[in-house]
């Protein structure tokens, strides 16, 4: 049985080795029964059309951040939440207790997923300093085309962004059609934006991450001994990307600071006026239905007994 | 059953089916073969709207279509008369100048050859210059300047590499490529001085107030280049934004300042430029499907696994690489190719001590190529229909300049000192 | 000329000519929406959000659009380098046969588009703003539909000869 597997990470990455690699560890120990193909760079198309392909059977599941499959499973969206976590600590012990929770939530939904992967937290990184909200909001930002869920973000937080496809925001940031950005360390080095901002507003405004799906009718194609296999394996996998990530976003921060990026650090007063506004924000999102009050309310009683033992 | 269906497809292709029709065939075919649902085929067609940049495509069409309506090929001409008439070969400069600019804005997609195509054309025959010579030349053109910053290709091209962990300074892409382009940019101008030297194109002396008095005549064209280039460096304004604005601008001065359109003429003129983008995207949308088609059976890794275990001298790959992209060019969406080839022979390319931003400069400068290559090469077909001539009259005016092109190619590929004398 | 006939002519002439308003209309929104926004972010500093995913869509439907008008005008990009050397009856007879190939393919998207729009109302597919994404996309078979029947009648009928 193949599996054809599709990611926007391109072919050559240290995320595609990996797959590669585990793919030929499930092959080995299937003995053949079960094989993998790859398909990266985004090369099948965005996250909608990637799940298009997955519904008629050509795809059988990708390596995708998160939100692509919000439409599936909403509460995929909770850990999204803007300002959510103020370090990779809080992420941890949130993670601890809610990863199960969140990885069933989409087993739930069709989606056999294999645990959560890091995508790191995405920073503000602007041509100004941006020292309070006002500033913040006041530049021309940019929003990804064709992702709802950070444009839902937009709305709730009252900004007005700029739309474009990822390939043209260095050149918009050049000539300066836009002058901020939102995306993790690691995104702002590869792709080259950092070398068109300044300054990054050390204040994390978002958490993201992604996860190893495959569709549930092409899981049930195999036999129950290889799930298991499959399970095991690409659980392992998707640990390893975990943890690959964290370390790899951890070493872009400090490498943007030596590529002359300076760190804004805000004010407490302002910092808490942003966090306020940002769990109005949320609020927004929870009242429109994109997360569920519930599940938030448990995340904030973790993150409560972290911030006032 | 495959065999007989391709035979068809091919028999389809010869005798004149449109060319959307003959693609689809093929993408549908081969997913067939392959046991995949055909509703892949609109859900790549679909893909149409995942980039914004497409919106320049009808945008600029339009605005192109207007200026062609109108008396702006004349006042074009002699105000390049006026400016550059006293230079030999001063109207074929300006032309390959223009494309080169505006390629750079909207990239290889034809967008150069629809726009400007219909003005460039009557303006270099009224300057003298044969028919042929002018269409061959605006066809090559629709992708020169890709090369120039901020063209996409290599952009992506740098992204794509350093995603390898391959050390590409995009920058320095862009410095690279600035020879290169010259370099075909001049070469075509002395094509053009030779190949036309038959021709008698007076040149006209230099003179001021005859400037100045052709510049008041087309100024509000002038406002053209103005808002392009003033929305771009300025920051107001992203490609598709500046599109929309020139759309706006062009029909308020043809129609309203110069009233060399009127209104009536409008759904006429806005119904034909569609037509043309509509059959341009369409193809554009099936191409998808079909390279879709092509990534899904892992053609690219099958060839390029043939090349690494069958070739192995360095000019022989070198060689290769060039016949390759050329045909890669010719048949596949340069972002797809990039996105596709680019992983594949970085590598192979490292390995035979290739510079990876020679490799870069390389492989955009084939594609460009790629774009007017015969048979299939996108932009004859565009020009084909743009200007109402057979494919074969469009094969016959851009093989010459084919060649001068290839020729730089070849010089740019065996001399790599002379690509990254600016970056070193 | 029957009567059938004319008022298939009429039906066919009002259809053509709502094709082509749609096609101008589709342009000028598109114009306009633009400009709209731009003036919106450099002037009121705000934006609309559905006017960048709209205008993408609208990209769709002016290739749709632009394709079936161009279908009836029979001005497709082609390869022709048969034809050139054809004339008379084999010219007519190579119309024909292109023709019925090109309803072949337009009648295969069209039978696949329609899957696809169905099965994209069944999962409640969202596009910008959380509306449907199936109406949007109805363009399609209903594009490809009218080129299947346009390349059809060509088959049957090759009215007229583009000259080479
Ligand atoms: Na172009
Ligand atoms: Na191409």
């Amino acid at each position: 049985t193949v599996f054809k597997i599709s990611t926007e990470y391109p072919d050559g990455n240290a995320v595609l080795n990996e797959l590669r690699a585990v793919g030929e560890r499930i092959e080995a120990q299937t003995e053949g029964r079960v094989t993998f193909k790859f398909y990266p760079g985004g090369v099948m198309g965005d996250g909608t059309a990637v799940q298009r392909k997955i519904r008629i059977g050509q795809l059988h599941g990708t390596f995708i951040h998160s939100g692509a499959l919000a439409e599936s499973y909403k509460n995929s969206q909770v850990l999204n939440a803007p300002l959510l976590f103020r370090d990779f600590d809080e992420v941890d012990a949130v993670r601890a207790e809610f990863d199960p929770i969140l990885n069933q939530g989409f087993i739930d939904s069709g989606w056999h997923t294999y645990g959560l992967i890091e995508g790191g937290f995405a920073y503000a990184m602007t041509a100004v300093p941006a020292t309070d909200i006002e500033t913040l909001k006041s530049q021309k930002l940019w929003l990804p085309a064709n992702d709802p869920f950070s444009e839902k973000i937009a709305r709730a937080f009252d900004i007005s962004p700029i739309v474009l496809n990822i390939g043209d925001v260095l050149t918009a940031l050049q000539t300066g059609a836009i002058d901020a950005i939102v995306t993790p360390p690691v995104g702002a080095i590869t792709l080259q934006w950092y070398s068109r901002t300044k300054y990054l507003t050390d204040a994390p405004f978002m958490y993201t991450y992604g996860v190893i799906a495959l569709a549930e009718k092409a899981v049930q194609r195999l036999s129950e001994a290889d799930q298991e296999i499959l399970a095991a394996e690409l659980t392992a996998s998707s640990k390893t990307l975990d943890t690959m990530a964290r370390s790899d976003n951890l070493t872009a921060f400090t490498a943007l600071e030596s590529l002359g990026i300076n760190i804004v650090q805000l004010v407490p007063e302002v910092r808490a006026a942003f966090e306020q506004e940002a769990a109005q924000a949320t609020e927004k999102l929870i009242e429109s239905g994109e997360i569920e009050q519930a599940l938030y309310d448990r995340i904030v009683v973790v993150l409560d007994r972290i911030r006032n033992p | 059953m495959s065999a007989a269906l391709s035979g068809l497809l091919l028999l389809a292709a010869l005798i004149g089916a449109p060319l959307f029709t003959i693609i689809l065939g093929g993408a549908a075919l081969g997913f067939w073969s392959s046991g995949i649902d055909l509703m892949v085929l609109p859900i790549e067609l679909y893909r149409l709207t995942e980039n914004t940049l497409l919106m320049a495509l009808p945008l600029f069409t339009f605005a192109g279509y207007l200026l062609s309506e109108s008396k702006t090929a004349d006042r074009l001409v002699r105000l390049s008369e006026a400016a550059l008439g006293w230079l030999p070969g001063g109207m074929v400069l300006i032309s390959l100048l223009a494309c080169a600019f505006f390629t750079m804005l909207t990239g290889g997609s034809g967008v150069t050859i629809v726009a400007l195509g219909a003005l460039l054309v009557p303006a270099l025959k009224q300057a003298g210059y044969t028919d042929k010579f002018a269409i061959g030349l605006v066809t090559t053109s629709g992708s020169m300047g890709l090369l120039l910053p901020p063209a996409i290709p290599l952009i992506l091209y740098g992204i794509v590499a350093q995603q390898m962990n391959v050390a590409v300074n995009i920058q320095d892409l862009f410095i690279a490529g600035l020879i290169p382009a010259f370099l075909m940019i001049l070469s075509l101008w002395g094509y053009g001085l030779w190949s036309q030297r038959h021709q008698i194109i007076p040149l006209i002396p230099f003179n001021w107030r005859t400037l100045i008095k052709e510049a008041k005549n087309s100024k509000w064209e002038l406002g053209i280049p103005l808002i392009v280039l003033g929305g771009l460096l300025s920051g107001w304004l992203v490609i598709s934004d500046i599109a929309a604005i020139t759309a706006l601008y062009v029909l308020i001065v043809e129609v309203f300042i110069y009233k060399d359109v009127s209104l009536k003429a409008l759904p006429r003129i806005a119904t034909e430029a569609m037509k043309m983008v509509g059959g341009i995207l369409l193809i554009l949308g099936v191409a998808l499907a079909f390279t879709n088609l092509l990534v899904d059976m892992e053609m690219p890794a099958k060839v390029f696994d043939w090349v690494k275990a069958n070739i192995d001298s360095r000019w022989a790959f070198l060689l290769c690489l060039n016949i390759g992209l050329l045909a890669l060019g010719a048949i596949l969406d340069i972002f797809a190719a990039l996105i596709i080839i680019v992983p594949l022979i970085l590598p192979v390319a490292l390995e035979y001590g290739i510079d990876p931003i020679h490799l870069g400069i390389i492989f955009v400068a084939n594609m460009q190529i790629g774009y007017f290559t015969p048979p299939v090469g996108m932009n004859l077909f565009i020009a084909s229909y743009r200007f109402k001539r057979p494919i074969t009259e469009l094969y016959r005016a851009t093989i010459p300049m084919m060649f001068v092109l290839l020729f730089v190619v070849l010089v740019i590929t065996y001399w790599p000192e002379m690509v990254l004398f600016l970056v070193r | 000329m029957g009567i059938e006939v004319g008022l298939l002519k009429k039906i066919g002439d009002f259809w053509a000519l709502t094709e082509r308003m749609a096609l101008v209309a589709v342009l000028l929104s598109m114009i306009g929406f633009a400009v709209l926004q731009i003036v919106l972010r450099n002037v009121f500093d705000s934006s609309l959000f559905w006017i960048d995913p709209l205008n993408r869509l609208l990209v769709l439907w002016l290739a749709i659009l632009g394709a079936m008008v161009a279908t009836r005008e029979q001005e497709h990009i082609s390869i022709d380098v048969l034809r050139h050397y054809a004339s008379g009856v084999g010219l007519l007879l190579l119309v024909r046969l292109t023709s019925a190939f090109a309803a072949l393919v337009c009648g295969l998207m069209t039978y696949h588009s329609a899957r696809f729009v169905y099965y994209e109302m069944i999962e409640q597919m969202p596009t910008f703003s959380n509306l449907p994404a199936w109406p949007f996309e109805l363009i399609m078979p209903l594009g490809f539909l009218v080129m299947t029947l346009r390349f059809a009648l060509a088959a049957i009928i090759p009215k007229q000869v583009m000259p080479s």
